[in-house]
């Protein structure tokens, strides 16, 4: 398939994908952002070509059935992951739209993750793993101010701006411990289960994540819908802003009625 | 507690039943569906009773009761009513027998660990968070890649076969 029909279909496939989620979601994008969503899509395809070629399985849906949790519930484990055969062996792909860096700084959850997928495979298939990336489909900010007019059926001018970029990120899978992350995964499975719903605490909202430069706070509870009834949110802002602090208090007083809430939420989904 | 067994097995005009509406064949012939009506009540009353089952028997000629289930009273030594001390009866007690449920690695664990409060609402009670944009993007460009992988892999079955 030649490139020019390659991108003929990628586009292709964008808009109607883009048309599909937006009929179902009654939601859009802008057009700057809808641009930015098939660049990223048109630059992995320059810049992991090999890779997407070799791709053997896609979308594989791994699952590890009948778990037991500590308080002895059972559950299955599933997880979703690419797969490429080659004469050098099997390997794992998970394909992130956030950035290099972040995802650098969440390489511990991505080891986890990724080695457990290889524990289901391996498990089920009797096949070892031989490797695993994440690969990142933000584009930096100096590669996309380069390519901003740059023709996109150009694949040597494109070539060109990506030569040096490696959007791939290994993750060492062979350092998980299974048994370990079973565990945390029962524990939460029990959390779940048991309607343990309290929010991340103060100290983390306070706390830049690894790879990022704001706090948690700011990043993650700053978009979450449920920041105005969250105890931990009401606690960082107050001590973000004094002024702010006083006026919550008296709009709340110093008691929450979170675990009102709480009870009202989940008993709604019993 | 079953209720009066009591039913006319009166005859169905097929017009005015599925006839009309389906082209299909009989799933049962017409003039058996009562009979087979109560055969099906009786079969949730035998399977769904946790602890006892209560079935009227009716012994005055004008409570019709169909012959299957006239064949089980008469082949089974029922307890009545008053030689069942409703005390000696054990407690019932309610146990749900729950599908066993799957759990994602990054959409239950990992989402559940960053904020449990976040996941309630948004995982738990599904609600519908108001800024989609970045959860929008992702998906729109996950799910474009996908398509290109099969793409590519459908290309290569092709040029294989």
């Amino acid at each position: 398939m030649g490139q020019v029909q390659i991108l003929k279909d990628i586009i292709e496939d964008f808009d109607r994908n883009y048309m599909l989620m937006e009929y179902e979601t009654g939601r859009s994008l802008s057009p700057q952002l809808k641009r930015a969503a098939l660049m990223q899509v048109i630059v992995y395809w320059y810049a992991m070509r090999s890779i997407a070629e070799k791709v053997s399985e896609t979308e594989v849906r791994l699952v590890l059935p009948l778990q037991s949790s500590p308080q002895r519930r059972k559950f299955n484990l599933e997880g979703v992951v690419d797969l490429i055969r080659t004469d050098a062996g099997i390997f794992m792909h998970d394909i992130k739209s956030l950035d290099k860096e972040v995802i650098r700084g969440q390489m511990e959850g991505y080891s986890e993750q990724l080695g457990i997928y290889a524990h289901i495979w391996q498990s089920l298939n009797n096949q070892k793993i031989d490797g695993a990336s994440v690969i990142s489909t933000a584009i930096p900010t100096e590669i996309s101010e380069r390519l901003i007019g740059v023709d996109i059926h150009d694949e040597a001018a494109v070539m060109a701006i990506l030569k040096n970029w490696d959007p791939t990120i290994n993750v060492n899978i062979e350092q998980p411990e299974i048994a370990e992350i079973m565990k945390k995964f029962g524990d939460v499975v029990d959390k779940i289960s048991s309607k343990e719903f309290s929010p991340a605490n103060v100290i983390k909202l306070n706390k830049k994540p690894e790879g990022q430069n704001r706090d948690f706070g700011s990043l993650v509870c700053r978009k979450c819908d449920g920041r105005f009834s969250c105890e931990s949110y009401r606690d960082f802002m107050k001590q973000k802003d004094g002024k702010l602090a006083s006026l919550i208090n008296l709009i709340h007083g110093e008691d929450g009625e979170e675990d009102e809430f709480i009870e009202a939420a989940t008993a709604v989904n019993d | 507690m079953v209720g009066n067994p009591k039913k006319k097995e009166k005859q169905l005009d097929p017009d005015d039943f599925v006839r009309r509406l389906s082209k299909r064949n009989y799933f049962e012939p017409f003039n058996r569906i009562p009979e087979f009506d109560l055969i099906r009540l009786y079969y949730v009353a035998f399977t769904r009773a946790q602890n006892v089952l209560i079935i009227p028997h009716f012994e005055e000629s004008r409570n019709h009761c169909c012959e299957h289930i006239k064949q089980l009273f008469n082949e089974t030594n029922f307890n009545s009513l008053e030689e069942i001390n409703l005390e000696d009866l054990s407690k019932y007690s309610e146990h749900h027998k729950e599908a066993i449920k799957n759990y994602s690695f990054t959409s239950d664990f990992q989402f559940y660990e960053q904020c449990a409060r976040q996941y309630m609402l948004f995982r738990y009670l599904d609600f519908t968070p108001a800024r989609t944009q970045s959860m929008f993007f992702g998906s729109l460009v996950h799910k474009t890649i996908e398509d290109l992988h099969h793409r590519l892999i459908l290309q290569r079955e092709k040029k294989v076969s």
